[in-house]
């Protein structure tokens, strides 16, 4: 189910009584050059399994994440900044927020 | 009050002992320091040692980038004091951006326990000063996340400025150009993957990191 906000009316007449519950998806991916070694091992496991159409396998980090905030916009905006600071290096790695769900609010 | 070199210990740390012994059969007085605590004012240089500090979860130096004593480092290296991170301790500058770039994992995905030949190409930084550009030094490694990375510009800015401090004469990692140590541009901080400390009596394998910790001690003194 794809968030549901309270809108602009409701997140003004909401705000400060009760926040939303949200759970977020963010995956980690090594970016486009950065060697990766693991993928590249598994690569080969893959192709030995004799699934020889695989050309590429990327390794990488899922994190989900249970929070609460005001609406959907609020959950992206700290979901992203906890990647940005944490969840990722952006020397070797790319995130995406993904799967921003509305949960059962509290 | 003598002149005092901060080692730090986050949990996992486990190379803070050999540290501590090395600076001290050099002459240099050293105390262990715990990451929660904030104060290393009383330090004039600091050591962040090898190890898994907080199990390397996330990455390596994630997390440690994040304690309390970090602040202080930073101020340190601020204020051009001398900074060096062993093995773990690199990873935890590079996480904290005290030096740029970042450590993977080793092409080959092996976790390498081993002597390397090191090639010392800048003597600028704090550590290696008594050496000269073009010696060969050898130096235990120890390391599954090893491998320097960095793009492009980011590598031609540290060669132009004369940051690389230390080469792998035969790659064993995959690291971008041969790197083994880094400095910033400062030349105060500078982080290594190979372990000096290991390598201070020769009846455990060479002496080859008195140099380097001597080169240190030089520049703490002279800081």
């Amino acid at each position: 189910m794809r968030v549901q906000g309270p809108g602009a009316w409701g997140r003004s007449y909401l705000a400060g009584y009760f926040t939303l519950r949200y759970e977020a998806v963010v995956e980690v991916l090594l970016k486009d050059g950065v060697s990766d070694p693991e993928g590249m091992t598994i690569l080969d496991a893959v192709v030995s399994l004799g699934y020889g159409s695989v050309e590429r396998v990327a390794t990488g980090k899922l994190f989900r994440l249970l929070l609460n905030a005001d609406d959907e916009n609020a959950a992206a905006d700290v979901v992203t900044q906890i990647a940005e600071q944490l969840l990722s290096n952006p020397v070797l790695e790319d995130f995406r927020v993904r799967d921003l769900l509305a949960a059962a609010s509290s | 009050m003598p002149p005092t070199v901060g080692v730090v210990v986050f949990p996992g740390t486990n190379c803070e002992h050999d540290v501590v012994h090395a600076l001290g059969l050099l002459g240099m007085h050293a105390e262990i320091k715990w990451h929660g605590d904030a104060g290393l004012g009383d330090c004039d240089a600091v050591v962040l040692p090898g190890g898994f500090a907080h199990g390397d979860y996330l990455r390596p130096g994630a997390i440690a980038r994040f304690s309390n004593v970090m602040t202080s480092i930073v101020e340190m290296a601020r204020a051009g004091k001398p900074v060096l991170g062993i093995c773990n301790g690199f990873q935890v500058l590079t996480e904290a951006k005290l030096l740029p770039g970042a450590l993977q994992k080793n092409a080959g995905l092996r976790f390498i326990c081993d002597v390397e030949k090191l090639e010392v190409v800048s003597n600028r930084s704090v550590a290696g000063g008594l050496m000269q550009p073009g010696e060969i030094i050898s130096l235990p490694i120890n390391h599954f996340e090893g491998n320097y990375t960095c793009d492009q510009v980011t590598y031609d800015s540290l060669v132009e400025n004369d940051q690389i401090v230390f080469k792998y004469v035969d790659n064993p990692n995959g690291s971008v150009g041969s790197i083994a140590g880094i400095s910033n541009s400062r030349g105060n901080v500078v982080g290594m993957m190979p372990h000096p400390e290991r390598a201070v009596e020769e009846i455990v394998g060479g002496t080859d990191g008195r140099k380097v910790l001597a080169s240190f001690i030089q520049a703490v003194l002279n800081a």
